[in-house]
């Protein structure tokens, strides 16, 4: 990663900054996919701004795509762009429905009673029918 | 287990009142602690480190009770004055002096130190500018790697680089998660920067507790805040 700069003079505030710089980077490709950015912890004392700063950036760098982090790994910048975390996200859900079915298998539920469940969740959650 | 923890708090010393109903402080946090000169900053600090009994309630600091357990929270605490005397002892003497009372007392960490913050231990500390007593007692502070970090006015009569630094070892001391700072300054433009809470208080009561941005509100620096708290 190239080095960040934060200024306070800026009026911008610093988690804006943070994010700001870091997403021209990964958009420049100045940071590789996949590769780790710094810990919260350290970009926090290398920038001499409160931890919770860092953080609040990364935050809004995962709300837009760009770094995904793993609890107790770190952050990482999105393998290839956005697309690439679409098609993780997709893989995602379609891991955690499985881990449902199989568990309503195996507790007994029937297939027309999951089937039910599906339709009802789906009506909920979605306008039309897909 | 929470480094601070203050319930149904009240200390009197004198005329003054310091009322705290409830304050916990989670591990791994820089609390900035504001308000103007009275406001309890300093009383609140003191009586973290046993200086003070509470007229009611508890103080838990690191799961112990600062006075019943006084010797164990300052070994793993350091509260970092204005004022602390440092006596007619060369710096390297001073330092000398103090680490056999800590356990964790790192030496190669003050000899880090002393370089970082330029001091020079053939010094005479009592022959100091305000700078430089700051910032040995800075060092007295952090040699020890306290488990948390009180800090009273840490930037009086530092200049730019060493206010900087100071920032920098104080954001060093919470890279390890389980390790807390509280700094009390009038710079409230650093104290805003680094503190992930700020807890500003007001004639001996908890005026706002939050983070920067719940204190401050939307465009409002802390500066403006304390301002317009013109009480």
């Amino acid at each position: 990663m190239n080095r960040l700069r934060v200024s306070q003079g800026a009026g911008v505030p610093y988690w804006r900054q943070i994010r700001d710089q870091i997403a021209d980077q990964v958009r420049a490709g100045l940071l590789e996919p996949a590769s780790p950015l710094p810990s919260v912890r350290q970009l926090a004392a290398d920038l001499l701004v409160s931890v919770i700063t860092v953080k609040k950036a990364y935050d809004e760098l995962e709300g837009d795509g760009l770094v995904v982090s793993h609890q107790g790994r770190g952050t990482f910048v999105v393998e290839r762009g956005a697309a690439a975390s679409r098609t993780r996200l997709v893989r995602d859900v379609e891991e955690e429905i499985d881990r449902a079915v199989a568990r309503a298998s195996a507790l007994g539920v029937s297939r027309s009673e999951i089937e039910a469940a599906t339709r009802t969740s789906l009506a909920r959650h979605y306008r039309r029918s897909p | 287990m929470k480094p601070i923890e203050l319930q149904g708090f009240t200390v009197v010393r004198g005329g003054f009142t310091l009322d705290i109903p409830r304050l916990e402080v989670e591990p791994g946090t820089v609390v900035g602690l504001v308000g103007r000169n009275g406001a309890g900053k300093t009383t609140l600090l003191e009586t973290l480190v046993g200086l003070h009994a509470p007229s009611r309630g508890t103080v838990r600091v690191l799961g112990m009770d600062p006075i019943d357990d006084l010797v164990a929270v300052r070994q793993r605490t350091a509260l970092m004055t204005d004022d602390m005397p440092v006596f007619a002892l060369t710096a390297g003497a001073l330092l000398r002096s103090l680490a056999p009372f800590y356990p964790t007392w790192d030496g190669a960490l003050a000899a880090d130190l002393l370089r970082r913050f330029e001091i020079d231990p053939r010094q005479a500390a009592g022959q100091m500018s305000k700078g430089e007593g700051t910032r040995l007692r800075l060092v007295l502070s952090l040699a020890f790697r306290p488990s948390l970090l009180l800090l009273d006015e840490p930037a009086t009569g530092l200049d730019v680089p060493s206010r900087r630094r100071m920032l920098a070892e104080v954001l060093e001391v919470v890279k390890d998660p389980q390790r807390t700072v509280v700094v009390s300054s009038h710079q409230v433009n650093d104290v805003e920067r680094i503190a992930d809470r700020i807890v500003l208080l007001d004639r001996g009561r908890v005026l706002a507790d939050g983070t920067p941005a719940q204190v401050c509100g939307e465009g409002r620096t802390l500066e403006d805040v304390l301002a317009g708290a013109a009480l």
